[in-house]
């Protein structure tokens, strides 16, 4: 299977610029630095790259936003505050190859004609941007990135920023606001970061899995990398399997490779002997498939989506038929309650208010009526804040809800 | 302008102006708390939800910018529920705890939980998230954080109108509060105004606290008597006792602010004992109390006779800064248009000079009088005695021999006042016969020949002229009871006992007149000194 | 959760309960009532009129007499000085000032509170008015005094009620919520002194408290 991010990924000292550079690396910027800044634009439009954070929006289309005639400088920031519960992709990345993400943000950077940029990384992995540290000094010491960038006229400073633990500094408009010092509160949007984001200047925000692609893109062509994949999934995507399997860790596959198969052979099926009861595909915040709905569906935007589900960050987790699903509600509203900013009124009240009640249910407390409740607060909820976390909540307390209801009345019956 | 439909009412709106404000000038109710027509937009508390045409999701009023041909709901079913629902999140955590809440009666948390009768909470209350109570802010604000919603009012406030950022949100989630750091006191001079835009009562004053239910106010629409800025307020009081005195919202002034010594200035006007009958002084050189007509009679007399004996020159108009325009303007007239006077003087400091000088940048002038501005515009400053030094050096060499003084406290102090006044007790000790009014006594006010009492700040009606020219009307709240009459009114005795034929009955017939005879009052309209003041027309 | 009151229509009920042998007996059942008090009160087994004030007609649980003000475990006012009975009064004659309460859970206290009697006119909105059963009535009618000033009844006076036993609670509408702090049996004497028609419904304390479970909805 043809990889993108993974492919030097166990190389022994890949962390090291020697490594990196002996397995080809910095070809790619090297190469791009010689292009027009705007055929690198057309080049990534071409290769259909989705954002890999969650979201999935068309990387192209989000630099073509960026307006260059403003006369303020532009920013590319890289989103490494990996925080969906279930998403450890980054991580491995910038562990092991911290160069070809360092790689992939000086081609963004001159893509985009930005000249400071900066990686924002989640508190708790402060030894993984000593990593990243360390590579960016050889960077810089090896003329890399500097006043002139591989030997070209265009300067370039990439700066490492870590993070305080907050889940909420993963959605853009946060980082930005944690990153000019404020509390990580969304921004209300519009106006969009492509406009006025990061010291109220035209902003690219980009995930690291995102970034790390862009060298394979220079390197074998937008078009080499829109041949891979569905439809309207192209390339491969990385996905962080725990739970329920035997072989858990992070695998690049091509996008569209069915669920099941992913499952049972790659991540080496499920241990003891014990069913598949359900997949949360994408990280806490999407809604669960029950194992008769993960059948025929295949690890693409679009699949998953007609699923009743969504890719979101790849953070797979598998649960075997000795879960009980109102305890995992428990567990993830718990973490939404703890990590909701407290800005707008629904997601601040609304995730408590959920995980206190299923806090409730579980201990044996519930009522009948909390059942309804949870669906009530849920449509409360949903849509009616600044950013997607009260969503990120509603999606899997509504899907747990409906779709293992009789787990969640049983509890009541006591 | 673009057209934008609102519950199917057609409005031509100001480009750039949001949703929620086109609706509410446009008289439509979207409730909302975190929204505040003085503050930058924050967009949090989503209680201003509305469904516009063409968006998928249910939108922000706050936040959404009208366009033309716009389509906006406030009052479907859709919005309601949302409406209902970010409430009744509100009010999960909420103590409800509003009979012993300061806020009650004007607060719009309860209001709305009355419009949609959430009357029945879903939420036990052992699962309530319980935050901290009664924590001390400083002199104005008492925090407390279980009713806060969270809106930010008063951290956008000290972030962007004061510029010194005090407070800030602590904690996430369900526990976030709001607070100082370490709780350290509220020391900035408009610390009061969180108090009154917290739509609930997580910040209540310190000063007004338990003193009364509002529902028990009465409100007079006034103007801060403070110093020469002129906010525009409110003068909450009940039976003849002031409780509170609240910014009313001028854009054109001090927008919703007022700064914290004039909020609590009513204290400096209800200290202090006043002068409650008028005073004459006999044969035997002591007061005695005598009626009004007896004291406008013995006043008219002895003015005729020093005008008569030693001219018209021999008599001084000393007026004061913080009387009314109307005050001021028949003092002028009863004067001169009797005896002839011509020698006017107010200044008992520099007020001329400061009366533009500011003390900050958000409020505050440093001229402490209300209507500094207005003793300019009636000429009562004169070039030849220069201020009140000039008036005692002529009474004293016997050029002036007569004068009518009015004195009043100022009701925001400051070092020199004492000093101010001690040159005004100089003046009426130099002359050999002195009218002085004065709303407080004093023990100098034992040297005057004739002391007639007088409604004070908040007693009397009339317009000021604040440091922009900008003419306002401040009501009469109180009833100041006994003897005391308004400075107007005085005059209007003495013009009409000695003769006068016009005849003044009210400020505004007085008003009348000023605003066709007097420069800096011409075109003024008291329908608009009324509202949000005005300026005279060039 | 709140309960639906039973809706009751009085006609329909009228006509579903109506039966001839009602119709007929519930006449004679009253003139048996009206036969029974006339055989009494010529037989002499019950005095028509009674000798107040040595013997007093006990009055409805319901009797709105003088307030009372009610305590506190610890026996402090439970009054929060919300103003609501002030507020509802028709007749204006509450006063009340605020303080602060030591314990920010409770956070305000009445420093004053005082009703003026003759002002009164004991119709119990400020029983109904209050939000933490705070004010109550009490059966006791009597309230002559020889000053003025001693018809305005202070804080103190309002919460001590020495005459209390003598006549009762009245009216507090959630009366499950009002307990007795000391039980109050009245002597043998005062019960001979009472005896005939005139009885005593309860045994009443001195300063009845509240009691309240937050967690109890």
């Amino acid at each position: 299977m043809t990889k993108i991010h993974l492919v030097n990924i166990d190389k022994p000292g890949q962390a090291s610029l020697e490594t990196y550079r002996a397995g080809g690396g910095y070809k790619a910027l090297e190469k791009a630095m010689k292009m027009e800044q705007s055929a690198i634009v057309e080049e990534v439009k071409t290769s259909g790259l989705r954002g890999r954070g969650g979201a999935g929006f068309p990387t192209g289309m989000k630099w073509g936003f960026v307006p260059r005639d403003t006369g303020k400088p532009t920013y590319l920031l890289c989103n490494a505050d990996e925080s969906e519960p279930g998403t450890f992709k980054d991580r491995i990345l910038m562990e092991r190859d911290p160069h070809l993400l360092i790689e992939g943000m000086a081609i963004a950077c001159y893509a985009l004609n930005c000249h400071l940029s900066y990686i924002y990384i989640r508190g708790e992995y402060e030894f993984v941007a000593n990593t990243v540290q360390k590579a960016l000094d050889e960077a810089y010491a090896d003329g890399i990135l500097g006043p002139s960038v591989v030997g070209n006229d265009y300067g370039l400073d990439i700066f490492v920023h870590l993070g305080q633990g907050a889940y909420i500094c993963g959605e853009e408009t946060s980082l930005i606001e944690s990153l000019e010092g404020y509390r990580g509160y969304p921004r209300i949007k519009p106006p969009f970061p492509a406009t006025h984001g990061f010291l109220a200047s035209p902003t690219v925000v980009n995930n690291v899995e995102t970034l790390t692609a862009l060298p394979w893109i220079i390197n074998n062509g937008g078009a080499a990398h829109a041949a891979l994949g569905t439809e309207k999934s192209k390339g491969t995507k990385l996905f962080s399997v725990s739970g329920h399997v035997n072989k858990p860790g992070v695998y690049e596959i091509v996008m569209g490779y069915p669920l099941l198969d992913f499952i049972n052979n790659e991540a080496g099926g499920i241990p003891n002997g014990r069913k598949l009861k359900a997949v949360i595909p994408g990280g806490s915040s999407v809604p669960v498939l029950t194992a008769a709905e993960c059948e025929g569906v295949g690890l693409d935007y679009e699949s998953l989506l007609k699923a009743g589900s969504m890719l979101g960050s790849g953070g797979m987790i598998v649960l075997d038929d000795s879960c009980r699903m109102p305890e995992v509600l428990s567990v993830i509203a718990d973490f939404y309650a703890h990590e909701s900013c407290g800005q707008c009124t629904p997601c601040r009240e609304g995730t408590g208010w959920a995980a206190k009640i299923l806090r409730n249910l579980v201990a044996g407390k519930g009522r009948k009526a909390d059942i309804d409740l949870l669906l009530k607060i849920a449509d409360m909820m949903e849509g009616k804040t600044i950013c997607p976390l009260a969503d990120a909540d509603v999606m899997p307390i509504r899907s747990f809800v409906t779709k293992f209801r009789s787990e969640f009345e049983a509890l009541c019956e006591g | 302008m673009p057209k934008v439909t609102i519950n199917g009412q057609e409005l031509e709106v100001e480009a750039g102006k949001t949703v929620i404000q086109a609706a509410l000038e446009a008289g439509i109710d979207v409730p909302h708390y975190c929204y505040h027509p003085d503050l930058p937009v924050d967009g949090n508390c989503r209680m201003c939800l509305v469904d516009v045409e063409k968006m998928p999701k249910l939108t922000p009023s706050c936040t959404t910018v009208v366009s033309e041909g716009m389509v906006v709901r406030t009052d479907n079913d859709r919005v309601k529920t949302a409406v209902r629902g970010v409430l009744e999140f509100l009010l999960i955590n909420h103590p409800v705890d509003c009979p012993v809440c300061d806020q009650a009666g004007e607060c719009r948390l309860q209001d709305y939980y009355m419009v949609y009768g959430l009357h029945t909470s879903e939420i036990p209350l052992s699962m309530k998230v319980r935050k901290r109570k009664v924590i001390d802010l400083g002199p104005m604000v008492v925090l407390d954080q279980e009713r806060c919603v969270l809106c930010s009012r008063c951290i956008r406030f000290f972030d962007h109108v004061t510029k010194t950022g005090e407070m800030q949100f602590f904690g996430r989630g369900d526990h976030v509060a709001i607070g100082t750091f370490e709780d350290q006191p509220l020391e900035n001079p408009y610390s009061g105004n969180v108090v009154d835009i917290c739509p609930v009562g997580a910040l209540t004053s310190r000063d007004f606290r338990f003193k009364c239910r509002v529902w028990f106010l009465h409100s007079t629409d006034s103007v801060c008597g403070g110093c020469s800025t002129g906010c525009s307020m409110r003068i909450d009081h009940r039976d003849g006792t002031i409780f509170r005195l609240l910014p009313r919202r001028n854009a054109e002034v001090n927008r919703s602010w007022l700064c914290d010594e004039g909020r609590i200035s009513f204290h400096e006007l209800m200290a202090g004992e006043r002068v409650v009958r008028p005073l004459v002084k006999g044969r035997d050189g002591l007061q005695a109390p005598v009626t009004w007509d007896d004291a406008v009679r013995s006043i008219n007399s002895a003015l005729k006779d020093t005008a008569d004996k030693h001219g018209p020159e021999s008599i001084l108009g000393f007026a004061s800064p913080s009387a009314t325009n109307e005050a001021l303007y028949l003092f002028r007239q009863y004067l001169s248009g009797q005896f002839g006077a011509s020698r006017f003087e107010f200044r008992s400091g520099s007020e001329d000079s400061k009366v533009t000088a500011q003390e900050d940048d958000v409020l505050r002038h440093v001229d402490k009088h209300p209507n500094t501005m207005g003793a300019l515009n009636l000429g009562l400053a004169s070039e030849e005695l220069g201020g009140i030094g000039g008036a005692i050096a002529a009474a004293r060499s016997g050029r002036i021999k007569a004068g009518v003084v009015m004195y009043f406290k100022p009701l925001v102090p400051r070092p020199g006042d004492e000093e101010a006044e001690a040159r005004v007790a100089e003046l009426v000790r130099s002359l050999e016969y002195s009218v002085v009014l004065a709303p407080h006594r004093a023990d100098w006010l034992s040297d005057a020949s004739v002391v007639l009492p007088v409604a004070a700040w908040s007693e009397e009606e009339g317009t000021y002229t604040n440091f922009q020219g900008r003419v306002q009307f401040a009501g009469k709240a109180i009833n100041p009871g006994g003897d005391i009459q308004p400075v107007w009114e005085v005059f209007a005795n003495l013009l009409y006992a000695s003769g006068d034929n016009a005849l003044w009955l009210s400020v505004d017939d007085v008003f009348g007149r000023l605003s066709e005879t007097v420069p800096g009052y011409k075109g003024v309209l008291l329908a608009e000194a009324k509202t949000v003041g005005a300026l005279p027309t060039p | 959760m709140k309960k639906t009151p039973k809706v009751v229509n009085v006609s329909d009920r009228a006509k579903k309960e109506s039966s001839i042998a009602k119709e007929v007996l519930g006449p004679l059942v009253g003139m048996g009532l009206t036969f029974s008090r006339m055989v009494d009160n010529l037989t002499g087994r019950v005095d028509a009129t009674i000798r107040y004030p040595e013997e007093r007609r006990s009055y409805s649980d319901r009797y709105r007499g003088t307030h009372i003000l009610t305590a506190r475990e610890d026996g402090s006012p439970r009054c929060v000085a919300c103003y609501m009975c002030a507020t509802a009064c028709p007749a204006d004659c509450i006063y009340i000032e605020a303080a602060e309460h030591p314990d920010p859970l409770i956070e305000k206290v009445a420093k004053r509170f005082e009703i003026d009697m003759l002002r009164c006119v004991f119709c119990g909105f400020c029983v109904d008015a209050c939000p933490e059963e705070a004010i109550i009535m009490s059966r006791e009618t009597e309230i002559s005094a020889f000053t003025r000033e001693e018809t305005l009844w202070d804080l103190k006076q309002l919460m001590s009620r020495k005459t209390l036993p003598e006549y009762g609670l009245g009216y507090r509408p959630n009366e499950n919520l009002v307990e007795s702090r000391l039980t109050f049996v009245p002597k043998e004497k005062v019960r001979n002194n009472l005896a005939g028609r005139v009885t005593l419904k309860e045994d009443v304390e001195m300063i009845p408290h509240v009691t309240y479970d937050p967690d109890k909805d």
